[in-house]
């Protein structure tokens, strides 16, 4: 079956992205006035990499709540931010990448400006996808429990030294407003603006650098994807292995073989492509069974892929 | 035994994140996340 479907420059999911970004970041006044949300909501973390420092944040990231509670000096093992985040990633896998991170939202957005697009080799892509586990390990983890000063306190380093959403999102909206902290301003906020812009200028040419490369949270849900209750399915009997969805692919997922890979964002491009609606996807609450897909005629496809 | 578990593995990742969650919150540590985030 032959099927031709209207491109949209934006998408049902884009227009999903921004209303939960506006609803999640809504404190609009925080904006106006240059101060952050200090309601009761900044309890429960937001799914996504969203920076608790945002002017207009309703919610915590969990990222930056995880390393405020492990470099504190009450705990050093946060029950609460692993549990919410376990909780996230059980029931949605990294669809929350594909739908509810601001962060992927705005990565999404400049990848659409129209301009040579850069594909990373293989050779290239395929072990730098582990540095967001090494970062996520070090920085989140070792080094808010492991580097601590005279006074029993360490600091969240990855919000500290990599975190290009918080600069993004906090930094430079705070500093705008308030001249007070533009006098303070030093190396570390240069070095920041200087990833950020090098993580603007990336994501123009590739898909979402910072999610496949850099990004702990995406790095903790990515083993859940296939424990979620969200789970994308391949039918065998509609497959004809055109190799579609594994072209359309923009996070290089080998979709016939491997839907449900690390990697996937459950952005759904792949369904919208498929021209046997083979390809589908939503919550399945009830027991799980295994049915990896069998790719039916590996040669064809690595063929096409070459 | 272990079928069930296999079967079972999303539901019973579920419970452990709703008993994490609830530690957590016993001991204090949403608190903890309040203060960090509020305290800029």
């Amino acid at each position: 079956m032959n099927k031709k479907k209207k491109k949209r420059k934006f998408t049902n999911r884009n227009i999903f992205q921004l209303a939960f970004g506006v609803l999640t970041n809504s404190f609009f006044a925080g904006f106006a006035g240059g101060k952050i949300y200090t309601g009761d909501s900044k309890i429960v973390c937001v799914p996504g990499l969203n920076c608790y420092s945002c002017p207009g944040a309703r919610g915590a990231c969990p990222i930056g709540s995880l390393q405020a509670v492990l470099s504190g000096r009450k705990h050093n093992m946060s029950y609460y931010v692993f549990g919410l985040i376990i909780l996230f990633g059980v029931l949605f896998g990294r669809l929350v990448c594909g739908f509810l991170c601001p962060f992927g939202f705005i990565q999404d957005m400049l990848y659409k400006i129209p301009t040579p697009k850069l594909k990373v080799h293989k050779k290239v892509d395929k072990p730098l996808r582990y540095l967001k586990y090494v970062i996520a390990i070090v920085f989140v983890i070792a080094l808010p429990i492991l580097l601590i000063d005279e006074f029993g306190l360490s600091s969240p380093y990855f919000c500290k030294w990599i975190c290009p959403a918080g600069t993004l999102e906090g930094g430079i909206p705070l500093i705008i407003k308030n001249e007070s902290l533009r006098q303070i301003l030093g190396a570390l906020f240069n070095w920041k603006v200087a990833l950020l812009v090098i993580t603007i200028l990336s994501s123009i040419f590739i898909y979402r650098p910072f999610c496949k490369y850099i990004c702990p949270l995406g790095a903790f849900y990515s083993l859940f994807n296939k424990l979620s209750f969200y789970q994308m399915h391949v039918d065998k009997d509609k497959c004809i292995n055109c190799g579609a969805c594994i072209r359309q692919c923009k996070m290089n997922v080998e979709v016939t073989k491997n839907i449900n890979s690390l990697e996937c964002i459950r952005c759904g491009e792949c369904k919208t492509v498929c021209p046997t609606d083979a390809i589908s996807s939503g919550f399945n609450f009830g027991a799980k069974k295994d049915d990896d897909v069998e790719v039916k005629d590996s040669h064809e496809l690595e063929a096409k892929e070459n | 035994m272990v079928d069930a578990i296999k079967k079972y593995r999303s539901h019973i990742v579920l419970l452990f994140a709703v008993a994490f969650i609830a530690i957590g919150i016993v001991r204090s540590e949403h608190l903890e996340v309040l203060r960090k985030a509020i305290n800029i």
